[in-house]
């Protein structure tokens, strides 16, 4: 284990180095793309070079960038005329309270249908998971969520409006935690708590669909290997009814590699969730990266993408941790 | 057995043949193939299929549910839906094919490379893959593509960099596997080249799990070309690309006209969906553990 944490500051060093590449190489000058197309005096060019630190060589200015970086300084967003790093803490929860549930919902839902898929092979049920996890592996989840919210909000009228995290007269919960749901069982408040877990089921069952999928298509893939081995069917054997053999022998087994590609689920999570959150008008890290997109704020792009390859590798290592303790055939280092 | 070690081409020539005529046993695979086939059937014969110009602009006909006129309805500027989508066909399937022959031409000799010299070449480039990997890839193809600016192709581009890590990564464990066999001492011994050894020897044992990977990330790159052109760094208006033809209708669903957006999304749907059929059939054939098949 200790070989595998060693790995990750040299990754993280490289995560940066990426997006300072991709921020002072690439897309051009960003004192001109300050200064905008019109008057563009050399001076005053010359001068915010000099101001920015742009005419010294690039190792020096990727010092500069680390150390910016440990000060928590991410540049400032032209789009929304405020410090990356304080805009990124200000739409973490909303991210977080989706990308959680989504997630709770994809393996709520992931595991007993793998599991019943995997249990009865080639049944009409098995058929059905099979086809459907496929489906929702191969549709665009930005395309979904617009369909459930034209069939869901437009058309039936059942759901809530598209609009964000609550309608556009709610009031928001005092914020402790900034996260809607838990902030409004803090103060007691049943009904902003179901007003906010409302608002989060649309695009949190978007988002959690290419997962559920793909948690199904792994745990049958791993439950028919399992159920094939010569524990399970000793366990047959001995008389073990088929209930038992499944849950204790089968699914304990077949969890493992489930686990792993519910870790990567979750840290890609953060990713799936940009496009989804543009259409629901979340204001999460996603729908400020499109937007920021959207207006050549560069700073702003490269502080999204940093936090979520944080993220994501984050929580790589904790799933590593997990799998050691879930396999003690695992060790590392 | 020694005849075949001697000559791995032939085995492999039988191993393609056998592959082959149990995908045509595979159902699902099957059906993949056909709606992958039909789609590059419209593509290619797209100025016949398509009933109309699909950039050709009718103010008076915009907006139009589907009818009789208009199979599929009309767009905001009055461009047929259904010939948008039999040329969008083009696009994304040329996106499918570039961004992995790309992604896998590059990466798989990176990874070759890595994986048979092994040392400071081997742990120079698996360090630098794992920098990329660390990013999910829709987050760095959006990176990419924000840096490089709109554009089809920079997509494109955007997308077969974000994949490169992958590949070369697969190509490299293969490899290792590959570069202890009989086969490979016994040419080293004959006195090969590298070259010819990687070539002849190491490559063709390698290209199955490339295969499995590459048709899979095909469906993958539209997803992800689509993603982009959504955000409006892909393909820019009035190229009929089907992700950028979602957006176009994005904003129109609110007021109930739906056939601008759904029917580009089915028809991504449609094409990964062939992809990701495949290439689940040309994994259990290939895979010779059988267990994962059934």
């Amino acid at each position: 284990m200790a070989r595998r944490l060693l790995a990750v500051p040299p990754i993280f060093v490289g995560i940066t180095l990426v997006t300072f590449l991709l921020l002072h190489v690439v897309p051009g000058d960003p004192a001109r793309m300050y200064l905008g197309e019109g008057a563009q005096d050399p001076r005053v060019l010359a001068a915010l070079h000099r101001e920015w630190g742009l005419d010294r060589p690039l190792p020096v200015q990727y010092v500069d960038y680390l150390r910016n970086l440990v000060r928590g300084n991410l540049g400032f967003s032209i789009h929304s005329g405020r410090p990356v790093a304080e805009d990124l803490r200000h739409f973490l929860p909303a991210t977080v309270e989706l990308s959680v549930l989504s997630f709770v919902l994809a393996v709520a839902l992931g595991v007993p249908l793998g599991v019943l898929s995997g249990a009865r092979v080639n049944t009409g049920a098995d058929h059905a998971s099979r086809v459907g996890s496929l489906l929702f592996l191969s549709m665009p989840s930005f395309w979904f969520g617009l369909i459930v919210i034209y069939v869901g909000y437009f058309l039936l009228g059942w759901l809530p409006s598209p609009t964000g995290r609550l309608g556009m007269t709610d009031t928001a919960p005092s914020p402790v935690t900034g996260l809607y749901t838990i902030d409004s069982v803090l103060a007691g408040d049943p009904g902003a708590f179901a007003r906010a877990l409302w608002y989060l089921l649309p695009p949190a069952v978007t988002l959690a669909l290419p997962s559920l999928g793909l948690v199904v298509r792994m745990l049958r893939t791993s439950i028919v290997e399992v159920l094939s081995q010569d524990y399970v069917r000793t366990a047959r054997s001995k008389g073990v009814a088929s209930r038992g053999v499944l849950y204790r022998h089968a699914l304990r087994n077949a969890l493992i590699p489930t686990v792993t590609v519910l870790g990567v689920q979750f840290g890609l999570l953060f990713s799936g969730n940009v496009l989804v959150e543009a259409v629901f008008s979340w204001p999460g890290i996603g729908g400020y990266l499109v937007q920021a997109i959207q207006w050549l704020d560069y700073s702003a792009v490269m502080g999204c993408t940093l936090l979520i390859a944080g993220l994501f590798v984050a929580v790589n290592v904790l799933v590593d941790f997990t799998y050691a303790v879930l396999d003690p055939r695992v060790h590392y280092g | 057995m020694a005849d075949v070690a001697a000559h791995p081409a032939v085995a492999i020539g039988n191993q393609w043949r056998t592959a082959a005529r149990r995908l045509r046993r595979n159902g699902l695979s099957l059906v993949g193939l056909v709606i992958l086939v039909l789609w590059a059937l419209i593509a290619a014969a797209a100025p016949v299929v398509a009933p109309q110009d699909p950039v050709a602009v009718d103010v008076a006909g915009r907006l139009q549910a589907p009818s009789r006129a208009h199979l599929l309805g009309t767009d905001f500027y009055g461009r047929d839906i259904l010939s948008r989508i039999v040329y969008g066909a083009r696009y994304d399937l040329a996106i499918a094919l570039v961004a992995v022959g790309v992604a896998a031409g590059v990466g798989t000799p990176f990874g070759v490379v890595a994986g048979y010299y092994g040392g400071g070449v081997d742990d120079a480039i698996m360090r630098v893959c794992d920098v990329l990997l660390a990013f999910p890839s829709l987050v760095l193809a959006l990176a990419l593509g924000a840096a490089l600016g709109p554009g089809l192709w920079k997509a494109v581009m955007a997308v077969a960099i974000t994949s490169i890590a992958g590949y070369a990564r697969l190509a490299r464990g293969s490899t290792l596997v590959g570069r202890e066999e009989t086969y490979v001492e016994a040419a080293r011994a004959q006195g090969a080249s590298d070259v010819r050894i990687l070539g002849r020897y190491v490559l063709p044992n390698i290209i199955s799990p490339v295969v499995v990977r590459s048709t899979v990330g095909m469906g993958f790159s539209v997803l992800l070309a689509a993603s982009l052109s959504f955000v409006g760094l892909g393909a820019q208006p009035p190229t009929p690309e089907w992700g950028a033809m979602i957006n176009e209708g994005r904003n129109q669903l609110v007021t109930g006209v739906w056939w601008i957006s759904t029917f580009p999304g089915l028809a991504i749907m449609s094409v990964v969906l062939g992809f990701n059929l495949l290439g689940d059939g040309i994994r259990d054939v290939l895979d010779p553990r059988g267990a994962t098949r059934i």
